[in-house]
């Protein structure tokens, strides 16, 4: 089993800064892929994924894009877990959704995993109110400022290195 | 032979002018009233269950960690609970220091059980050599589908000793 398939199984056994890794990994090497279902998306405003043990509908009302998702086999989705506002001009909303993709990936992964050999507790769906590709979420709501200090200051080169083998 | 009518001690009580099933019904009104328009207080709680070593991550997948789970529990449904998060070692006579927060937890109840709230998410790594005893803490809000904001916090009711110390970093 590869790295990254292995953290498709952690769920709640994720942490954070696997979270992180995980998340600049799904950007970089699946951005083309998230291009194209950005341009989709702002077509059709509705977009079907499905990531681990989860499936996610994908909503763009205006310039509102939320994401819904439920648990392989589940009946309801869960509405509106995160939505963020996008830009007016085509480019950086193409950007912008593009993160948000690696993002919603990254919060169903860690909320609904592939079964592996780590029991799972089925508890509530858990996100975090800052998203990666906000400045805020390095400095806990303190600023951007902060943030971006605290981001300079990560250093997470052994898990992208594991994940990129893999 | 006259007698004299004895004086009743306690006065007879005067009749009623409004009939008492009028009285009964606009009482019975009023309260009906007063209950439509002034909502009950709604009533949440938090458990900050007891900080614990993962032994089956230990076990099978060599991963050290240490978990928290929080809950909070309404009376009426919630939209979600925002909360933080604190594992603070407890220092013999010296009071406790941070060991992890982890900030902005937003958590949503389940569709069928709108009510509830159960994070279970909050592990991590425990890594560190020695013993040391942890307790859990956490504040922050819950927000009810009907607009309204509970505060709540909690603290994990006794300290647990764990086999291993959370790294600061």
């Amino acid at each position: 089993m590869s790295f990254y398939e292995e953290l498709l199984t952690l769920g709640q056994h994720l942490h954070e800064r696997e979270r992180l890794a995980l998340y600049r990994f799904l950007f970089e090497t699946k951005s083309e892929l998230y291009k194209s279902d950005a341009i989709e998306l702002i077509k059709s405003h509705d977009l079907k994924r499905s990531i681990a043990n989860g499936e996610i509908v994908y909503s763009l009302n205006g310039n509102v894009v939320s994401y819904a998702a439920r648990k392989n086999g589940s009946s309801e989705f869960q509405e509106k877990l995160r939505e963020v506002n996008l830009s007016e001009i085509s480019r950086f909303r193409i950007r912008k959704l593009i993160k948000f993709f690696a993002q919603s990936e990254v919060e169903v992964i860690w909320n609904y995993p592939l079964q592996g050999r780590n029991p799972q507790e089925t508890g509530s769906y858990c996100i975090l109110s800052y998203p990666y590709f906000d400045l805020r979420y390095f400095s806990n709501g303190r600023g951007r400022i902060i943030g971006l200090v605290n981001k300079l200051k990560i250093d997470d080169t052994d898990l992208r290195k594991k994940l990129k083998a893999s | 032979m006259f007698q004299p009518i004895p004086k009743p001690l306690i006065p007879a009580v005067i009749k009623a002018r409004v009939p008492i099933w009028l009285l009964v019904v606009a009482l019975a009104t009023q309260y009906a009233i007063n209950s439509t328009n002034k909502p009950s207080e709604p009533n949440c709680r938090i458990n900050v269950q007891r900080v614990h070593q993962s032994t089956y991550s230990l076990e099978f997948q060599k991963l050290s960690e240490a978990k928290l789970k929080i809950s909070t529990l309404c009376d009426v449904p919630q939209a979600y609970t925002s909360l933080t998060a604190k594992f603070e070692e407890v220092l013999p006579n010296r009071g406790n220091k941070v060991a992890k927060v982890i900030s902005n937890i937003i958590a949503r109840p389940r569709p069928d059980r709108e009510n509830y709230v159960l994070i279970e998410n909050l592990t991590v790594p425990c890594n560190g050599k020695g013993k040391a005893e942890y307790l859990g803490q956490a504040y922050g809000q819950v927000h009810l589908k009907d607009s309204r904001i509970v505060d709540v916090s909690g603290v994990s009711d006794i300290p647990n000793p764990l086999s291993c110390r959370i790294s600061a970093k």
